[in-house]
Protein backbone atom coordinates (compact mmCIF):
# COMPACT_ATOMS: atom_id res chain seq x y z
CA UNK A 1 0.00 0.00 0.00
CA UNK A 2 1.59 3.27 -1.13
CA UNK A 3 1.71 6.33 1.09
CA UNK A 4 -0.52 8.15 -1.39
CA UNK A 5 -3.09 5.35 -1.21
CA UNK A 6 -3.01 5.45 2.59
CA UNK A 7 -3.53 9.20 2.47
CA UNK A 8 -6.51 8.83 0.15
CA UNK A 9 -8.01 6.07 2.29
CA UNK A 10 -7.59 8.24 5.38
CA UNK A 11 -9.30 11.22 3.72
CA UNK A 12 -12.12 8.92 2.64
CA UNK A 13 -12.50 7.60 6.20
CA UNK A 14 -12.56 11.13 7.66
CA UNK A 15 -15.18 12.20 5.10
CA UNK A 16 -17.23 9.07 5.83
CA UNK A 17 -17.16 9.70 9.55
CA UNK A 18 -18.14 13.37 9.16
CA UNK A 19 -20.92 12.47 6.72
CA UNK A 20 -22.35 10.02 9.23
CA UNK A 21 -22.32 12.68 11.99
CA UNK A 22 -23.83 15.27 9.62
CA UNK A 23 -26.68 12.89 8.84
CA UNK A 24 -27.39 12.66 12.57
CA UNK A 25 -27.12 16.43 13.09
CA UNK A 26 -24.26 15.66 15.48
CA UNK A 27 -22.00 18.64 16.25
CA UNK A 28 -18.24 18.22 15.93
CA UNK A 29 -15.02 20.05 15.17
CA UNK A 30 -12.88 18.73 12.34
CA UNK A 31 -9.14 19.42 12.48
CA UNK A 32 -8.30 18.25 8.99
CA UNK A 33 -4.54 18.78 9.05
CA UNK A 34 -4.24 16.87 12.31
CA UNK A 35 -6.63 14.17 11.02
CA UNK A 36 -8.72 14.64 14.13
CA UNK A 37 -12.41 15.03 14.98
CA UNK A 38 -13.45 16.41 18.36
CA UNK A 39 -16.93 15.92 19.70
CA UNK A 40 -18.86 14.99 22.80
CA UNK A 41 -22.09 13.73 24.22
CA UNK A 42 -24.11 14.01 27.39
CA UNK A 43 -23.93 10.74 29.29
CA UNK A 44 -26.45 9.62 31.89
CA UNK A 45 -23.99 10.31 34.70
CA UNK A 46 -21.22 12.48 33.24
CA UNK A 47 -20.50 14.34 30.01
CA UNK A 48 -18.47 12.40 27.47
CA UNK A 49 -15.69 13.95 25.40
CA UNK A 50 -14.64 12.08 22.29
CA UNK A 51 -11.62 12.37 20.04
CA UNK A 52 -11.42 10.45 16.75
CA UNK A 53 -7.84 10.10 15.61
CA UNK A 54 -7.13 8.84 12.08
CA UNK A 55 -3.68 7.25 12.00
CA UNK A 56 -2.67 7.37 8.35
CA UNK A 57 0.35 5.08 8.66
CA UNK A 58 -1.72 2.26 10.18
CA UNK A 59 -4.98 3.15 8.39
CA UNK A 60 -6.64 3.05 11.77
CA UNK A 61 -9.49 5.02 13.37
CA UNK A 62 -9.01 5.38 17.10
CA UNK A 63 -11.90 6.73 19.14
CA UNK A 64 -10.63 7.96 22.49
CA UNK A 65 -12.52 9.26 25.48
CA UNK A 66 -10.65 10.38 28.57
CA UNK A 67 -12.79 9.90 31.67
CA UNK A 68 -13.33 13.22 33.50
CA UNK A 69 -11.47 12.37 36.73
CA UNK A 70 -8.06 11.21 37.89
CA UNK A 71 -7.59 8.14 40.02
CA UNK A 72 -5.73 9.05 43.23
CA UNK A 73 -2.42 7.28 43.80
CA UNK A 74 -3.69 5.13 46.66
CA UNK A 75 -6.45 3.67 44.46
CA UNK A 76 -4.49 2.95 41.29
CA UNK A 77 -3.76 -0.71 42.09
CA UNK A 78 -7.45 -1.34 42.76
CA UNK A 79 -8.33 0.41 39.51
CA UNK A 80 -5.74 -1.64 37.60
CA UNK A 81 -7.46 -4.82 38.75
CA UNK A 82 -10.93 -3.38 38.00
CA UNK A 83 -9.90 -2.20 34.52
CA UNK A 84 -8.45 -5.64 33.72
CA UNK A 85 -11.65 -7.29 34.89
CA UNK A 86 -13.75 -5.05 32.65
CA UNK A 87 -11.46 -5.42 29.62
CA UNK A 88 -11.64 -9.18 29.94
CA UNK A 89 -15.41 -8.98 29.52
CA UNK A 90 -15.44 -6.76 26.43
CA UNK A 91 -15.75 -8.13 22.89
CA UNK A 92 -14.25 -4.95 21.45
CA UNK A 93 -12.58 -1.85 22.81
CA UNK A 94 -10.60 -1.35 25.96
CA UNK A 95 -10.08 0.91 28.96
CA UNK A 96 -6.51 2.08 29.41
CA UNK A 97 -5.33 3.15 32.86
CA UNK A 98 -2.24 5.32 32.92
CA UNK A 99 -0.69 4.11 36.12
CA UNK A 100 1.62 7.17 36.28
CA UNK A 101 -0.98 9.93 36.22
CA UNK A 102 -4.22 8.11 37.08
CA UNK A 103 -6.13 8.91 33.90
CA UNK A 104 -8.41 6.32 32.30
CA UNK A 105 -9.05 6.39 28.57
CA UNK A 106 -11.70 4.44 26.72
CA UNK A 107 -10.31 3.32 23.36
CA UNK A 108 -12.24 1.80 20.46
CA UNK A 109 -10.36 1.24 17.19
CA UNK A 110 -11.18 0.08 13.69
CA UNK A 111 -8.84 -0.64 10.83
CA UNK A 112 -9.73 0.66 7.37
CA UNK A 113 -6.61 -0.80 5.73
CA UNK A 114 -7.33 -1.38 2.03
CA UNK A 115 -11.03 -1.14 2.81
CA UNK A 116 -14.04 1.11 2.56
CA UNK A 117 -16.02 1.18 5.77
CA UNK A 118 -19.79 1.58 5.83
CA UNK A 119 -21.82 4.21 7.64
CA UNK A 120 -22.84 1.45 10.06
CA UNK A 121 -19.23 0.99 11.17
CA UNK A 122 -18.77 4.72 11.78
CA UNK A 123 -22.01 4.79 13.79
CA UNK A 124 -20.90 1.78 15.76
CA UNK A 125 -17.64 3.51 16.70
CA UNK A 126 -19.39 6.71 17.79
CA UNK A 127 -22.17 5.08 19.79
CA UNK A 128 -20.04 2.15 20.94
CA UNK A 129 -17.52 4.44 22.61
CA UNK A 130 -20.32 6.51 24.20
CA UNK A 131 -21.94 3.34 25.48
CA UNK A 132 -18.68 1.99 26.94
CA UNK A 133 -17.99 5.25 28.77
CA UNK A 134 -21.56 5.62 29.98
CA UNK A 135 -21.55 2.06 31.26
CA UNK A 136 -18.33 2.29 33.24
CA UNK A 137 -17.34 5.86 34.07
CA UNK A 138 -19.40 6.13 37.23
CA UNK A 139 -18.35 2.65 38.38
CA UNK A 140 -14.66 3.52 37.99
CA UNK A 141 -15.32 6.91 39.60
CA UNK A 142 -16.95 5.40 42.68
CA UNK A 143 -14.11 2.93 43.07
CA UNK A 144 -11.52 5.67 42.73
CA UNK A 145 -13.31 7.78 45.36
CA UNK A 146 -13.63 4.85 47.78
CA UNK A 147 -17.44 4.90 47.58
CA UNK A 148 -17.28 1.24 46.49
CA UNK A 149 -14.45 -1.17 47.21
CA UNK A 150 -12.73 -3.54 44.79
CA UNK A 151 -14.54 -6.59 46.14
CA UNK A 152 -17.91 -4.89 45.59
CA UNK A 153 -16.89 -3.76 42.12
CA UNK A 154 -15.81 -7.26 41.05
CA UNK A 155 -18.89 -8.90 42.53
CA UNK A 156 -21.18 -6.46 40.73
CA UNK A 157 -19.41 -7.17 37.43
CA UNK A 158 -19.67 -10.91 37.99
CA UNK A 159 -23.50 -10.70 38.19
CA UNK B 1 -31.05 -9.14 7.84
CA UNK B 2 -29.92 -12.37 9.51
CA UNK B 3 -29.29 -13.91 6.08
CA UNK B 4 -27.37 -10.82 5.02
CA UNK B 5 -25.16 -11.08 8.12
CA UNK B 6 -24.55 -14.75 7.37
CA UNK B 7 -23.59 -14.01 3.78
CA UNK B 8 -21.18 -11.30 4.89
CA UNK B 9 -19.63 -13.66 7.45
CA UNK B 10 -19.25 -16.47 4.90
CA UNK B 11 -17.57 -14.13 2.45
CA UNK B 12 -15.18 -12.71 5.04
CA UNK B 13 -14.36 -16.17 6.42
CA UNK B 14 -13.42 -17.36 2.93
CA UNK B 15 -11.28 -14.25 2.53
CA UNK B 16 -9.49 -14.93 5.85
CA UNK B 17 -8.68 -18.48 4.68
CA UNK B 18 -7.51 -17.11 1.33
CA UNK B 19 -5.14 -14.63 3.03
CA UNK B 20 -3.63 -17.47 5.10
CA UNK B 21 -3.41 -19.73 2.02
CA UNK B 22 -1.53 -17.03 0.13
CA UNK B 23 0.97 -16.95 2.99
CA UNK B 24 1.13 -20.76 2.90
CA UNK B 25 0.30 -20.78 6.62
CA UNK B 26 -1.20 -23.99 7.96
CA UNK B 27 -4.37 -23.65 10.01
CA UNK B 28 -7.31 -25.59 11.44
CA UNK B 29 -10.84 -24.61 10.53
CA UNK B 30 -14.11 -24.70 12.36
CA UNK B 31 -16.30 -23.74 9.43
CA UNK B 32 -19.58 -23.90 11.32
CA UNK B 33 -18.38 -21.28 13.81
CA UNK B 34 -16.35 -19.28 11.25
CA UNK B 35 -13.16 -19.80 13.27
CA UNK B 36 -9.61 -20.62 12.23
CA UNK B 37 -6.73 -21.32 14.57
CA UNK B 38 -3.03 -21.74 14.01
CA UNK B 39 0.36 -21.31 15.64
CA UNK B 40 3.41 -19.43 14.49
CA UNK B 41 6.90 -19.10 15.91
CA UNK B 42 7.75 -15.69 17.28
CA UNK B 43 11.17 -14.41 18.28
CA UNK B 44 10.29 -15.45 21.81
CA UNK B 45 7.48 -17.80 22.78
CA UNK B 46 5.30 -19.56 20.18
CA UNK B 47 2.17 -17.58 19.25
CA UNK B 48 -1.31 -19.11 19.06
CA UNK B 49 -3.86 -17.24 17.00
CA UNK B 50 -7.61 -17.66 16.80
CA UNK B 51 -9.40 -15.70 14.10
CA UNK B 52 -13.15 -15.40 14.63
CA UNK B 53 -15.74 -13.99 12.28
CA UNK B 54 -18.43 -12.98 14.78
CA UNK B 55 -21.57 -13.14 12.65
CA UNK B 56 -23.90 -11.57 15.20
CA UNK B 57 -21.69 -8.59 16.04
CA UNK B 58 -20.23 -8.36 12.50
CA UNK B 59 -16.78 -8.22 14.09
CA UNK B 60 -13.57 -9.80 12.89
CA UNK B 61 -11.73 -10.73 16.05
CA UNK B 62 -8.21 -12.07 16.51
CA UNK B 63 -7.39 -13.63 19.87
CA UNK B 64 -4.05 -14.87 21.05
CA UNK B 65 -3.98 -16.75 24.36
CA UNK B 66 -0.51 -16.56 25.89
CA UNK B 67 1.08 -19.96 26.27
CA UNK B 68 1.42 -20.06 30.07
CA UNK B 69 -0.70 -19.89 33.20
CA UNK B 70 0.01 -16.86 35.34
CA UNK B 71 1.00 -16.99 38.99
CA UNK B 72 -1.79 -16.32 41.50
CA UNK B 73 0.73 -14.57 43.75
CA UNK B 74 1.52 -11.99 41.06
CA UNK B 75 -2.05 -10.89 40.38
CA UNK B 76 -1.57 -7.19 41.21
CA UNK B 77 1.74 -6.92 39.34
CA UNK B 78 0.23 -8.58 36.26
CA UNK B 79 -2.85 -6.34 36.35
CA UNK B 80 -0.65 -3.25 36.51
CA UNK B 81 1.59 -4.63 33.76
CA UNK B 82 -1.43 -5.34 31.52
CA UNK B 83 -2.57 -1.72 32.03
CA UNK B 84 0.92 -0.47 31.22
CA UNK B 85 1.12 -2.57 28.04
CA UNK B 86 -2.37 -1.56 26.91
CA UNK B 87 -1.63 2.11 27.43
CA UNK B 88 1.42 1.67 25.21
CA UNK B 89 -0.17 -0.05 22.23
CA UNK B 90 -2.25 1.69 19.57
CA UNK B 91 -4.71 -1.12 18.94
CA UNK B 92 -5.98 -4.19 20.78
CA UNK B 93 -5.44 -5.12 24.41
CA UNK B 94 -3.97 -7.69 26.71
CA UNK B 95 -6.88 -9.09 28.70
CA UNK B 96 -6.04 -10.61 32.04
CA UNK B 97 -8.41 -13.24 33.40
CA UNK B 98 -7.61 -13.24 37.10
CA UNK B 99 -9.99 -16.10 37.80
CA UNK B 100 -8.46 -18.48 35.26
CA UNK B 101 -4.89 -17.13 35.62
CA UNK B 102 -4.66 -16.51 31.89
CA UNK B 103 -3.65 -13.64 29.64
CA UNK B 104 -4.72 -13.21 26.06
CA UNK B 105 -4.36 -10.54 23.45
CA UNK B 106 -7.51 -9.37 21.68
CA UNK B 107 -7.99 -7.14 18.66
CA UNK B 108 -11.14 -6.64 16.60
CA UNK B 109 -12.65 -4.57 13.83
CA UNK B 110 -16.22 -4.19 12.64
CA UNK B 111 -16.88 -5.08 9.03
CA UNK B 112 -20.67 -4.62 8.68
CA UNK B 113 -21.72 -3.68 5.12
CA UNK B 114 -18.14 -2.68 4.29
CA UNK B 115 -15.84 -3.49 1.39
CA UNK B 116 -13.03 -5.34 3.13
CA UNK B 117 -9.57 -5.64 1.59
CA UNK B 118 -7.02 -8.32 2.40
CA UNK B 119 -4.94 -5.64 4.15
CA UNK B 120 -7.65 -5.34 6.81
CA UNK B 121 -7.23 -9.03 7.71
CA UNK B 122 -3.44 -8.94 7.40
CA UNK B 123 -3.28 -5.92 9.70
CA UNK B 124 -5.21 -7.64 12.50
CA UNK B 125 -3.10 -10.80 12.29
CA UNK B 126 0.26 -9.03 11.96
CA UNK B 127 -0.51 -6.52 14.72
CA UNK B 128 -1.41 -9.39 17.04
CA UNK B 129 1.84 -11.20 16.27
CA UNK B 130 3.88 -8.05 16.94
CA UNK B 131 2.10 -7.19 20.20
CA UNK B 132 2.32 -10.74 21.54
CA UNK B 133 5.92 -11.14 20.43
CA UNK B 134 6.82 -7.89 22.17
CA UNK B 135 5.13 -8.61 25.48
CA UNK B 136 4.58 -12.35 26.07
CA UNK B 137 8.05 -13.13 27.42
CA UNK B 138 7.90 -10.03 29.66
CA UNK B 139 4.59 -11.17 31.14
CA UNK B 140 6.10 -14.64 31.67
CA UNK B 141 9.19 -13.21 33.38
CA UNK B 142 6.98 -11.03 35.61
CA UNK B 143 4.71 -13.94 36.45
CA UNK B 144 7.71 -16.11 37.36
CA UNK B 145 9.24 -13.37 39.50
CA UNK B 146 12.29 -13.03 37.25
CA UNK B 147 11.59 -9.31 36.88
CA UNK B 148 9.47 -6.84 38.87
CA UNK B 149 7.12 -4.20 37.45
CA UNK B 150 9.97 -1.69 37.13
CA UNK B 151 11.81 -4.28 35.08
CA UNK B 152 8.72 -4.93 32.99
CA UNK B 153 8.52 -1.23 32.10
CA UNK B 154 12.21 -1.00 31.29
CA UNK B 155 12.60 -4.07 29.09
CA UNK B 156 10.06 -2.95 26.49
Amino acid sequence: MSQQQKKENTQKAIRGFCKMMDSLGWKYELKEEERLILTGSEGEEMNISLKMVFIEELELITVLSTLPFEVPKDKRLDLAVAVCDVNNRLANGTFDLNISDGTIICRLCNSYAGSELSEEVYKYLLFGACHMVDEYNDKFYMLSKGITDLKGFLEAEEK
Amino acid sequence: MADEKLLQAQKLYAQVCDVLDKRKWKYDKDEEKFVVHFKISGEGLPISLIVVVDTERTLLQVLSPLSFKTSKEKKIELAVAACFANYDIADGSFDYDMYEDRLHYRIAAKYADSRIGDEFIEYLIDWTCTAVDTYSDKFLALSKGLIDFEGFMKCK
